[in-house]
């Protein structure tokens, strides 16, 4: 496997990431994290992940509580397109994001506090992906537009 | 829908339930899984800053939870402390969430009353090398997961009542032997075979490694055994439509299309040879013709001739010579539905198609001398057109120079196929002893990059074509080149060990392909709703502890399905499959934990929008609007929750408030809970 460098990103931002709070569904969410770890695969220490039973039952009260309570940015991590174990509550979650993200826009936040992301159990590398990829586009923002703390 | 008539036959409590007002008193175990964790996260500091958390009665650290100590600590807690909820900070749930759930419901406690904290897995597994971020982080997942048991509250078991009948997809090797096995277990089977026989690959083989037995003799008894079994209902031409259902009670919807031929065949073999009609048999990989009406092979069963509506040119022949009237053109496709309890699936596996590798040229014009490991098994097997000889398609006579390439479509990135397929060495080896003892003057040579032949008798058996004089030469080849003038193929290879390019004659290569799935395995994969890997295999459940089950409840995977196996892997996943697929069935009930929502009717607004995200369909709307929840149906995903404007309907153990608790403590709230 080879290991792909991200662009590396700043002490004083990192500092910054404190609690990212993900919602992993119960299978392959939970899987993929579970294969990571048994993988050895490292990432941010400020991941934290929560277990639901799907990410459709992750709703906008769930995200806004998390960052209301001092997160630094949410994602949810349920199945692939097309394998939710309870048909499409990953589909029914995505379409949520997408409207928060909106909404967070609209209150002048950036909309790359809340993601989704999908992963499969079988492959930590999904996981360990979703949660660099968070990373980094939580690192551009806080860049760009400081943290939700900050009230941008 | 027929999930909603499913009807609990019997309920019963499991467990005791206890008042829901009591004083909730916390233990939390922090386990150091040796060097695991305490070698990453500072378990005694978490343990103080646990015990300082709200509700703590207790908080340990030990070397080893999940040992018989370590699960007597969680029960001495309960006995002398008098502690109702736990809290083990660990490995993963899948991993021992259940031992210690099992061992409070041992102590009269009900198991959803445990909650589990990875702090393995998620934590000091992945943060090695930040200590104090990984101690922290468990910190945190201590108190998100003490300020979620605290909430906990008691989930009652149901008895559910099973079908006694099982389902069997697939009538190969690895299926016959799991509907025999269910069979004689006293439970009633359906077999479903796509293709108009059954037995699979395995009576294509002409021999069985590493004995060098003959296939037919293996598999006749299997084969006639099931036909003939009471208790197992043969269906071939059938393919699965639907599947409906959970685990314990699944209807399946089955299309037999016809054969044409009515049961009271005599397979006297008039219509075939009367047939004007001539294509390549697909049983036999294309080495021989068949009619389109016809029998696989002489000892097919069921023996009944079919008519291959795709081919026939409707001449009419079959109809007037058949002595018995058998052949019927106006038989149509009927549909079944069986109710079962568990299925297996058996459809085994395809060999991959060589001619995706273009300089290989398999199929390709003028490279008539290029076969596939399947192929030449074909032209040794007994009764083929070539005498049971192997001999060089082009011209008929008998090859000099035979090659084997091996990986041929597996261990190759290009074509996408990372795996070992396992069985094609012990395959190729095999095969070319049997060359080289047939044609003592030809060279039979085979290019490998790894030789694997594990486990008894197979070392041997690579020793003994050794002995023969089979030659090893360890390199993949790049190209199979066409002399021009000559016209013979020449194979071009690197003997890596030597470090030298080779040019090999070779007027007969052989690939040695890859199994990969078969062919439909998707459509039927998400009709069973069931998982599959990227390789496309069906996914088993774990790889170690349980690879006979699938993704799904009650649906049992069984050979080749699961990852490329031979004979004696399959057939031993094939019992393994029966016996657990018949478990539930012979005891009669399954056990369902009824996580299930509740609806606040004083918050409803009676706007059906839970029930439109119901994917298992478990909610339905009562006459005067308010849903009304099915709890066998009900698959506790709690995606109703966030459908629900008012917030009111709350998946038990899952409701808003109860994640808000844990929520406040991994998005660093700190310490305190939430007051209410």
């Amino acid at each position: 496997m080879t290991e792909i460098e991200c662009e590396v990103i700043e002490p004083e931002v990192l500092e910054k990431m404190e609690n990212i709070v993900v919602f992993m569904c119960n299978e392959c969410g939970q899987g993929s994290a579970n294969t990571a770890g048994v993988a050895r695969m490292a990432y941010n220490p400020a991941i934290r992940i929560v277990r639901v039973q799907c990410t459709g039952q992750v709703g906008p009260i769930q995200i806004m509580d998390a960052i209301d309570n001092g997160a630094d940015a949410v994602a949810c991590i349920g199945c692939c397109i097309g394998a939710c174990h309870f048909f499409n509550g990953n589909i029914l979650s995505m379409h949520r994001i997408k409207l928060l993200k909106k909404v967070f826009k609209e209150l002048g936040y950036s909309d790359q506090f809340v993601n989704q992301y999908t992963a499969r159990a079988g492959e930590g590398e999904t996981a360990v992906g979703d949660f660099e990829d968070l990373v980094e586009r939580l690192a551009t923002a806080i860049r760009e537009e400081g943290t939700v703390k900050d009230g941008c | 829908m027929t999930i909603k008539e499913q009807k609990v036959k019997s309920t019963e409590k499991v467990g005791e339930t206890e008042e829901k007002s009591e004083e909730p008193r916390i233990g939390v175990f922090v386990c150091h899984c040796g060097h695991n964790i305490a070698g990453t996260v500072d378990v005694e500091e978490v343990a103080k800053y646990a015990s300082t958390l709200p509700n703590v009665v207790k908080a340990e650290h030990y070397m080893f939870m999940c040992s018989k100590p370590g699960v007597q600590m969680l029960k001495d807690s309960i006995e002398e402390l008098g502690v109702n909820r736990t809290v083990v900070a660990s490995c993963s749930k899948n991993q021992h969430g259940r031992t210690f759930a099992n061992t409070i419901q041992e102590m009269g406690l009900n198991k959803h009353r445990h909650q589990q904290v990875n702090i393995r897995e998620f934590d000091s597994w992945v943060h090695q090398k930040e200590k104090e971020k990984a101690t922290l982080k468990a910190k945190r997942l201590i108190e998100a997961g003490v300020n979620r048991a605290r909430k906990l509250q008691d989930v009652e078991t149901r008895k559910i009542s099973t079908t006694k009948a099982a389902l069997v997809i697939g009538a190969g090797i690895a299926g016959l032997r799991a509907s025999n096995d269910l069979a004689e277990l006293g439970i009633p089977v359906y077999l479903i075979e796509r293709k108009s026989t059954i037995g699979g690959h395995m009576t294509q083989l002409n021999k069985t490694f590493p004995t060098l037995e003959c296939p037919q003799c293996s598999i006749s008894p299997l084969t006639n055994g099931v036909a003939n079994h009471p208790l197992i209902e043969l269906y071939t031409n059938a393919q699965i439509k639907e599947v409906e259902g959970s685990m314990g009670n699944f209807e399946v919807e089955v299309e037999i299309k016809p054969r044409y031929v009515k049961d009271n065949c005599t397979s006297c073999g008039e219509c075939a040879a009367n047939c004007p009609v001539e294509v390549p048999s697909e049983w036999d990989s294309g080495m021989s013709m068949r009619h389109a009406i016809y029998k696989a092979y002489p000892q097919a069963i069921p023996a009944t001739y079919v008519r291959s509506k795709k081919d026939c040119i409707e001449c009419n022949t079959c109809v007037n010579v058949c002595p018995v009237q058998a052949v019927d053109f106006s038989m149509q496709p009927e549909t079944k539905r069986f109710k079962v309890g568990s299925i297996v699936v058996a459809v085994g596996y395809d060999e991959y198609d060589p001619s995706e590798i273009e300089p290989y040229h398999y199929k390709q014009e003028g490279y008539e001398n290029v076969l596939t490991q399947l192929q030449v098994e074909r032209m040794l097997a007994p009764g083929s057109l070539t005498n049971s000889q192997v001999l060089r398609p082009s011209d008929g006579k008998i090859p000099k120079n035979v090659v084997m390439i091996q990986c041929v479509g597996s261990r190759n990135d290009q074509v996408g196929n990372k795996y070992c397929t396992g069985v094609c060495c012990k395959f190729a080896v095999k095969n070319a002893r049997i060359i080289k003892e047939m044609y003592p003057n030809s060279n039979v040579t085979i290019c490998y990059i790894d030789v694997r032949t594990p486990g008894l008798n197979f070392e041997e058996l690579y020793k003994s074509a050794q002995e023969v004089g089979v030659r090893f030469i360890r390199g993949r080849p790049s190209e199979i080149i066409k002399d021009p003038v000559s016209g013979e193929l020449i194979v071009s290879v690197e003997d890596t060990l030597s470090q030298t390019p080779l040019l090999l004659k070779g007027d007969l290569v052989v690939l040695s392909a890859a199994m990969v799935p078969p062919e439909g395995i998707g459509p039927l994969g998400s009709k069973l709703q069931v998982l599959r890997s990227k390789e496309g295999f069906l996914k088993e459940f774990h790889i170690k502890m349980n690879p006979t089950l699938s993704s799904k409840g009650g649906i049992f995977l069984a050979g080749a399905i699961q990852g490329p196996k031979d004979i004696s892997e399959s057939v031993a996943q094939a019992g393994s499959a029966a016996a657990i697929a018949a478990a539930p069935l012979v005891k009669g009930y399954i056990e369902k934990e009824m996580l299930v929502p509740s609806v606040d009717l004083d918050l409803c607004v009676r706007c059906g929008l839970c029930k439109t995200v119901c994917s298992p369909a478990a909610i339905q709307m009562n006459d005067d609007g308010t849903p009304m929840i099915n709890e066998i149906a009900c698959k506790s995903c709690g995606m109703c929750m966030p459908a629900c404007p008012t917030g009111a309907i709350q998946l038990l153990n899952f409701s808003d408030e109860q994640l808000l608790d844990e929520i406040i403590a991994v998005s660093g709230g700190g310490g305190v809970c939430a007051d209410d």
